[in-house]
């Protein structure tokens, strides 16, 4: 869904700011500081209610004033979200003027992709960070996910908990409590796994195609998915899992810590056959990491049959010259795309789009 | 809440600080209660202290199912017309109220007294599970309704309890199938309360 207009009260250093966006390119430059991610993080806060970054409700509020609001409005469909910030850290959400319960209610309506630091390295990062990739976007199309997600992530640590007191040598009933809490996890943990297969399967030939689109290699990328234990049909998931969980038990038991699940996948990226996170270059990792963030995008986008919103912060920096113009024109050709960067950047003359240049810390002007 | 040179009643600032023990309720809110009470006729606000009084000495736990009762056993429990061939399982007096009110559910009820939550530092022992065995220990159960929260609690306590009913033999659905996840059953609607309770699953 295309994001027509934002309006930001007291957000960071922005104190009133009102915005209208094109559909397809909106770069957003101007000097380190003035607030071009804070744009971003308003935009990302309008999906998922909360920033891509490690910050509190509190962070939101401009530092002179004890309240934010961010508003966003559709375009095709009269959608507008309103989420407001107060001091005490509460967060108020508001979808077509109704209070919504949680934010989780606003997930899947702005769906979105961000790229960034981290997912730029994403190939080279930790599993966890790969993991998010697939959490993030398997949770835009399917609530569900999210639902089972927050419930297995819950009953692991309550799990971990258990074993620290079974070891402790203290809970009544402790192995049938113990036995209970797998049966809740395995029965989370398969959808979640199950879901990701899926999720794999569709953006594996993107993967590919965006890798040589944007990269001029012809080498192959395959991107698999890596369970933490191996099954050859996903009907022997439950059983399999429940059998880890079995032969792993005393070494949990020594350590308070459950060995295997979805909290422990991967994904295997391989190029031309190699592992790329050991073999390949800084230059190819960036690329595959983009072409799996793009193909991820474009998943959102055939799922709704409607555009998502691409989220380039700052990520043009190490990319040559060749890299840069592919990606700027590949994400707007996926969804309507709001790109930061501290240097300048030109659309290509046939390029629908919007440039807003920030000069000083909290003005935004428009280009074009 | 206020500075120190304030000075405020010792027996104002006393209710204020038992106000803001009750769930959802801060020091701020506390103080506006208190002030609202004291400013409110005198035969009104101890109206509601007596209420509360009476609450403690008369309420008490039926001593078969944990319902919230003035009489013992409670009046479900000693209704001869409901069906006393099937137990359904909540986690608080709240969720029984909830069923009741669909008016959809006609036999007895077992109240555990919360959910198994390790985190929480909630373990079986603490609920009343063995007191749920004795029940079905009867002949006349045929059907346990396994009717806890909807979030890892109560996921986890059903789990628990289908573990330790199904050696009895004893028939065991759940309904917490198609509630809005996360929330609690005395919030969800009484419609959904129906559906849920006639789609009931079996385990
Ligand atoms: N709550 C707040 N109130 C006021 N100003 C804030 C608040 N939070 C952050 N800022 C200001 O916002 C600025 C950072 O904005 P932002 O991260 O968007 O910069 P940027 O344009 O993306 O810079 P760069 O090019 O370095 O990434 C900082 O100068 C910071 O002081
Ligand atoms: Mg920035
Ligand atoms: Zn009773």
């Amino acid at each position: 869904m295309v994001l027509k207009e934002i309006l930001l009260r007291n957000f960071r250093n922005y104190n009133k700011l009102n915005l209208n966006f094109n559909k397809k390119a909106n770069l957003i430059l101007g000097p380190n500081g003035v607030g071009k991610s804070n744009l971003l993080e308003a935009i990302y806060i309008l999906a998922f209610g909360r920033s891509p970054w490690a910050a509190t409700n509190n962070d939101f509020i401009n530092f002179e004033q004890d309240w934010s609001t961010v508003c966003g409005k559709a375009s095709d469909r009269n959608i507008e979200i309103k989420v407001k910030f107060l001091r005490d850290g509460k967060k108020l959400v508001e979808i077509n003027g109704q209070a919504a319960k949680s934010s989780s209610e606003l997930v899947g309506i702005f769906t979105q992709t961000l790229i960034g630091h981290q997912e730029i390295d994403i190939v080279r990062g930790a599993p966890a960070d790969r993991r998010k990739l697939m959490d993030i976007h398997i949770s835009q199309t399917d609530p569900e996910y999210l639902e089972a997600l927050g419930k297995y992530n819950k009953t692991l640590i309550s799990r971990n908990k258990v074993l620290e007191r079974l070891a402790r040598g203290g809970v009544v009933g402790g192995k049938v409590l113990l036995s209970s809490i797998d049966d809740v996890l395995i029965e989370k943990g398969a959808y979640l796994i199950r879901k990701r297969v899926q999720f794999i399967e569709k953006i594996k030939s993107g993967c590919a195609t965006f890798f040589q689109a944007l990269s001029r290699d012809d080498s192959k990328l395959l991107i698999r998915y890596a369970p933490s234990f191996y099954f050859k049909e996903e009907s022997q998931i439950e059983d399999l899992f429940q059998d880890n969980l079995n032969r792993n038990y005393s070494k949990e038991i020594s350590s308070y810590r459950t060995l295997t699940g979805p909290h422990r996948d991967d994904l295997k990226i391989n190029l031309g056959g190699r592992s790329l996170k050991r073999y390949g270059s800084w230059g190819q990792a960036r690329s595959a990491s983009l072409a799996i963030l793009l193909a991820s995008a474009k998943e959102l986008a055939d799922h709704f049959h409607s555009e998502p919103i691409l989220l380039l912060d700052d990520c043009f920096s190490d990319l040559d010259d060749y890299h840069s113009q592919q990606l700027l024109e590949l994400a707007p050709s996926i969804g309507q795309t709001f790109i930061t960067s501290p240097k300048p950047l030109v659309l290509k003359p046939h390029q629908e789009g919007i440039i807003f240049q920030i000069n000083q810390p909290g003005i935004v002007e428009m280009v074009t | 809440m206020f500075s120190r040179r304030v000075n405020i009643p010792e027996s104002l600032s006393a209710v204020c600080d038992q106000l803001s023990k009750l769930p959802g309720i801060g020091y701020k809110t506390a103080y506006r209660l208190t002030f609202f009470i004291i400013s409110r006729p005198p035969e009104e606000s101890l109206a509601l202290a007596r209420s509360i009084e009476e609450l403690i000495g008369k309420v008490k736990y039926c001593s078969v199912c944990f319902n919230l009762t003035e009489s013992d056993p409670c009046p479900i429990c000693s209704d001869k017309s409901r069906d006393r061939g099937v137990i359904c399982v909540v986690e608080n007096p709240n969720d029984l109220f909830a069923i009741e009110e669909t008016g959809e559910y006609h036999g007895l009820y077992h109240i555990l007294g919360g959910a198994i939550a390790p985190l929480d530092g909630i373990e079986p022992d603490q609920l009343h599970i063995t007191e749920l065995v004795e029940r079905l220990k009867d002949d006349e159960v045929r059907e346990v309704i396994l009717a806890t929260n909807p979030n890892t609690e109560g996921d986890v306590t059903a789990a628990y309890l289908v573990k330790i009913i199904k050696p009895l033999g004893i028939k065991i659905s759940k309904i917490a199938r198609g509630l809005p996840s996360g929330s609690d059953l005395e919030f969800a609607d009484k419609s959904t309360l129906k559906r849920a309770l006639k789609g009931r699953t079996d385990e």
